[in-house]
């Protein structure tokens, strides 16, 4: 019964941060469609709830709502560390942080190795990529930034492949 | 009563001409802020939008200091179609000027104090020893006393922004 209790009380204050539940009750209930799984919830920022991921999100074909299968994208740190993820199926990427950590910020910069480019995205054709030039400065959830169905004042909408026709 | 009433639109015209001749805002709340002009042509605030404005940052708009640019969030009160991208649309003088502003209000007395002194001891300000990391900063210590990145903000509080700094400031790995 103490165990219980003990228990019961941990349980409360673990989820006892206002913050991160209003965040997490933000994004709305899972669609029913898509079990839980590395396909569920695209375009929405997946650190949220995945602690253990260092970056995440989800890309799209230029018409931004059509998701990109197998779109590589390449992120390099600071420091010159990079990691590569592969889009699966809802256009979804994330890299753990058991295989990779970076240290922010993200960005375009000239190194001692040369310059580098923070986040390349590649499609099917690899002559034609999309490239952030701007800096990440702490989140690793690509959606917090890159939200909505289009370009805002404040975000720059879903991150895609740029199709080679452009 | 009648004189009264002929009375009344001299008063009223008196009133509003009293009412819109106080001083500017800068001029009312005596803040000596570095130069607005250095902060745009010597690259300052495309230094601050690149390296602090980016969206997870201080681009968001609930946060302190918040600064606008092409970088990050951008300034839009008409609804212009403004969105992030430098490669679309450059950091506009409006801009240049509210992220002026969200800095130099940050610590009005303080920034006086610095400016008035030709820069020394910038480290008095809080927005300097936050991005050296000296005081708790979020994003961590940016920059390092004597690189690009802190050369470019103190020669700007002392007056003379060095603009070589603030473009190498924008590329070197921090």
């Amino acid at each position: 019964m103490r165990v219980r209790s003990v228990f019961v009380a941990l349980l409360a204050l673990a989820c006892a941060d206002p913050v991160k539940n209003a965040e997490i009750a933000a994004l709305g209930p899972e669609d029913p469609s898509v079990p839980r799984g590395e396909l569920h919830r695209p375009g929405q920022p997946c650190l949220v709830c995945h602690d253990d991921f260092s970056v995440a999100g989800t890309i799209y074909h230029d018409d931004l709502s059509t998701a990109y299968d197998g779109a590589t994208v390449t992120i390099v740190d600071s420091t010159g560390s990079q990691t590569t993820a592969t889009t699966n199926s809802a256009g979804n990427f994330f890299v753990r942080k058991s295989d990779w950590q970076p240290t922010f910020p993200i960005g375009s910069f000239t190194t001692d190795a040369g310059s580098v480019t923070g986040v390349t995205v590649v499609g099917d054709d690899p002559s034609t990529s999309s490239l952030m030039l701007s800096q990440i400065g702490r989140d690793g959830s690509c959606a917090s930034c890159h939200f909505g169905s289009g370009p805002s004042t404040a975000s720059p909408g879903p991150v895609y492949v740029r199709e080679a026709s452009q | 009563m009648r004189h009264a009433l002929r009375v009344l639109p001299v008063v009223v015209a008196v009133v509003i001409a009293i009412g819109c001749s106080f001083a500017p805002s800068d001029d009312r709340t005596g803040v000596v802020g570095p130069d607005l002009g250095q902060f745009e042509t010597a690259g300052v605030g495309d230094y601050l939008d690149h390296r602090c404005g980016s969206l997870d940052c201080h681009g968001q708009p609930t946060r302190n200091m918040v600064l606008w640019g092409c970088d990050g969030l951008r300034l839009d009160p008409d609804e212009t179609g403004l969105v992030p991208g430098c490669d679309t649309t450059p950091t506009t003088t409006d801009e240049y000027e509210a992220s002026y502003r969200s800095i130099v209000g940050l610590e009005p007395a303080v920034m006086t104090q610095v400016v008035e002194n030709g820069g020394a001891d910038p480290e008095l300000l809080t927005f300097i020893r936050k991005a050296r990391g000296w005081d708790a900063h979020k994003g961590g210590a940016i920059i390092t006393p004597g690189d690009d990145q802190d050369v470019c903000l103190t020669s700007w509080l002392a007056g003379n922004a060095d603009a070589n700094a603030c473009s190498q400031a924008q590329l070197e790995s921090p």
